[in-house]
């Protein structure tokens, strides 16, 4: 089996709203795919479907090999967006619960197992209702792995987590790579994106627009960006010949070139506005390709771009 | 099948393992019988105060002989023989001399009542000793400022009635005496004469009175009141699960027809908690107040088949309506008809003990949601329900039940993932035929 997840001219349709259009896509076994989007994009309409909670009104969706049947498969762990748990119960027994759902028995010792490695091992006898957000979420995604699934959906994982936090899943989340399982997450982190996904797939407005490796997505923008350092923060780069945008993070700045434009020539009139620290030709970050298919000034392809 | 239980030992516990599960354990029943009980509480509670009646006697013959009753009544029936304490009114009367009851009169008495000077008066007719025609019987009126619930009317009422009937009887030449022992004639209910696993002939049991009453109407609100505490959890239950996205999860491991089969049979292992746990306390109770005769201990299974039925087929719903709703709000107009279907047999419990094996009974307890409370109740009141009755009502009861599970099922597939807003009545229908 190549391909743990293949979608064939998916479409999905909430009354008149199509959430998702003509779909086609494969995950392949093993990997760590990353699904990024704007909001109502029709990200985790993707996933319901993947999960068979939906069902497509077009198109055909298979899973682990097996494109008929319902939700309820204990080869797939899933992660919803946020929540999940039972509030009243202890953590404890809301995970043992959960494994057992998922046809195992006796796994109350990995249950321990996984509260000790994410650290919540002293709140294992607290209410869920108890928890933070974060260590809820944490919660949620042993829930979602304990049983060792062959597939793994997490819908936005890494929300409201802390930079610790943060890390400690996504070791947990490469960890499950390394025993063979393929992992799905959405994400609007482009940086945990760029970092974690073999594949990144981007929806938008229900129709794909990016399928591919992070080289294979940059390459085919070409090296048309610049990244800068200025030592005075307020120095104004918006006039500037062959500069096509500029996005501003204070000192540092990312200019895209217009087609055609000459480096030296802006590096020359940077020089001019001020005093440049760094100076860096570059290929457009993941946020950037971000947003110049989903941002407001979007004038980017109606078709996909897939490497 | 072990999804199936994991899903329901879950949902045990949450219903059975919580302080709310318990104080609503111990709360219902002071709700479903503090009516029948408060009152029998507070029935020392009197108001002892002294009342004061006007007699306007219009036959002038009558005063006299009231105001012996009255002296009598007070010196030997307002106190308890044993500790002497006060326990009804005692009365003052005075004579409002008149040989004809006025307008002016009526109003002046009335005025005095509206002041407090009066609790009553009462107008006696000049005729009052004349025998009226047939039918046409003489009236003697009470003027208070309520007299339904009035003990003081109804004290006048036999006395006034007493001594006119011995004066028109004196009148016509017959002794009082003997027409009062002529009366002396009573017929005592009894139950039915049983042979016992000896092959003894037991004798019939005398009427318990009101205890007939109370406890077929008791095993009635029982019912209710199990199927209250467990239909109501599920709504909630499904609600949260809805809200949570632990729905999502759920859908992830196991199929909808699992995750209902799951919680129902949680649910009804619930009721059965609560059942033994309110039967126990019951006969317990019963054993103190030795009346354990009284408990129809030969209906208890068809009670506990009926009761879980019920539990199946009304928790099935409100999951249903659970499933289609986002918010508890959004579940009340939907729920209105299934209150209805649960709280009508409270309508007809009166005809149906006053008339167990009646035609208006038999009928209305063979419809399908009514069969559980009603055929116990039947039950209850009397050991002589054909056993093809509530056999078929199992049978009926096995067969809707099964439909409304289905039906439920159905409408919870759809609606537990549905979103926005809440699906009306006619919605849900569709969604539970179509299937």
């Amino acid at each position: 089996m190549s391909n743990a997840v293949e979608l064939t001219h998916v479409t999905k349709r909430f009354g008149e709203h199509v959430a998702v259009n003509q779909l086609d896509l494969a995950v392949p076994a093993g990997a760590v795919y990353g699904f990024i989007g704007p909001n109502g994009s029709g990200k985790t309409t993707t996933l319901r479907m993947i999960l068979r909670i939906f069902y497509p009104d077009e198109g055909q969706v298979a899973v682990l090999g097996n494109g008929r049947g319902g939700a309820a498969d204990d080869r797939v762990g899933y992660l919803p967006e946020e929540r999940g748990l039972y509030k009243k119960m202890r953590v404890r027994d809301v995970l043992v619960f959960y494994g057992q759902l998922k046809g195992m028995r006796n796994c109350r010792r990995e249950v321990d197992s996984w509260l000790e490695r994410m650290d919540l091992a002293s709140w294992a006898s607290h209410r869920v209702e108890m928890l933070s957000k974060g260590m809820a979420q944490k919660v949620q995604f042993i829930a979602a792995v304990l049983a060792k699934p062959e597939l793994v959906v997490l819908d936005e994982p890494f929300s409201g987590l802390d930079p610790v936090n943060m890390d400690v899943l996504k070791d947990a989340v490469l960890g499950l790579r390394a025993q063979g399982s393929t992992v799905i997450f959405s994400t609007h982190d482009m940086d945990v994106a760029e970092r974690m996904c073999d594949t990144i797939f981007m929806i938008f407005r229900g129709k794909k627009v990016l399928d591919g490796t992070l080289a294979s997505i940059q390459n085919l923008y070409g090296s048309d960006t610049i990244r800068v350092r200025m030592i005075e923060s307020r120095v104004a780069l918006a006039g500037i010949k062959g500069v096509a945008r500029v996005n501003d993070f204070g000192p540092y700045k990312e200019l895209r070139m217009a087609p055609g434009a000459d480096t030296q020539q802006i590096l020359r009139e940077l020089m001019a506005a001020g005093e440049v620290e760094h100076f860096e030709l570059a290929r457009p970050s993941l946020h950037d390709i971000f947003v110049r298919i989903a941002g407001p000034e979007s004038q980017e392809m109606e078709e996909p771009r897939c490497a | 099948m072990r999804k199936i239980l994991v899903i329901a030992r879950r949902e045990y516990l949450a219903m059975v393992g919580t302080k709310a599960f318990l104080l609503t354990l111990a709360v219902m029943p002071i709700f479903m019988l503090g009516g029948a009980v408060v009152p029998q509480l507070l029935r020392d509670q009197v108001d002892v105060t002294t009342k004061h009646v006007a007699i306007a006697d219009a036959s002038q013959s009558l005063y006299d002989a009231i105001a012996q009753a009255v002296d009598d009544y007070n010196k030997h029936a307002t106190r308890d023989p044993v500790s002497g304490k006060q326990t009804t009114p005692e009365y003052r009367i005075e004579r409002v001399q008149c040989e004809q009851v006025t307008d002016q009169l009526r109003l002046d008495l009335s005025n005095r009542i509206r002041k407090g000077e009066l609790y009553a008066f009462v107008e006696i007719p000049a005729s009052v000793l004349e025998t009226p025609p047939i039918g046409q019987p003489t009236v003697v009126s009470f003027y208070a400022e309520n007299t339904t619930l009035s003990d003081t009317k109804r004290w006048f009422d036999r006395t006034v009635s007493t001594i006119v009937q011995t004066r028109r009887l004196e009148q016509a030449g017959i002794d009082p005496a003997v027409v009062t022992q002529s009366q002396l004639i009573s017929v005592q209910g009894r139950g039915l004469v049983e042979r016992d696993a000896d092959g003894t002939v037991t004798p019939a049991k005398a009427d318990e009175g009101v205890l007939t009453i109370l406890l077929p109407l008791g095993i009635m609100m029982f019912m209710f009141m199990v199927i209250m505490m467990s239909a109501q959890p599920m709504l909630e239950s499904v609600l949260e699960e809805k809200g949570n996205r632990v729905a999502e999860v759920l859908l992830g491991s196991a199929t909808p027809l699992q995750i209902m089969t799951g919680k129902l049979f949680g649910n009804v292992a619930g009721s059965l908690t609560v059942a033994v746990i309110y039967i126990a306390g019951g006969f317990a109770l019963a054993a103190y107040n030795d009346v354990t005769d009284a408990v129809p201990f030969a209906i208890m299974p068809w009670f506990i088949v009926f009761q879980l039925l019920a539990v199946l087929m009304f928790s099935s719903l409100f999951m249903a309506i659970g499933a289609a709703v986002n918010q508890l709000k959004e579940a009340q107009s939907l729920l209105l008809p299934v209150w209805i279907l649960i709280v009508a047999p409270m309508f007809v419990w009166f005809n149906i003990v006053r008339e167990p094996n009646g035609g208006f009974a038999t009928g209305i307890s063979l419809i399908p949601p009514f069969i559980p409370m009603l055929m116990c109740l039947r039950m209850s009141c009397t050991s002589t329900v054909p056993f093809w009755q509530p056999a078929l009502g199992v049978l009926i009861m096995v067969g809707v039940t099964s439909l409304c599970v289905l039906a439920a099922s159905r409408v919870f597939r759809i609606g537990i993932l549905a979103q926005g807003r809440a699906p009306k009545l006619g919605q849900l229908i569709r969604w539970a035929l179509s299937g």
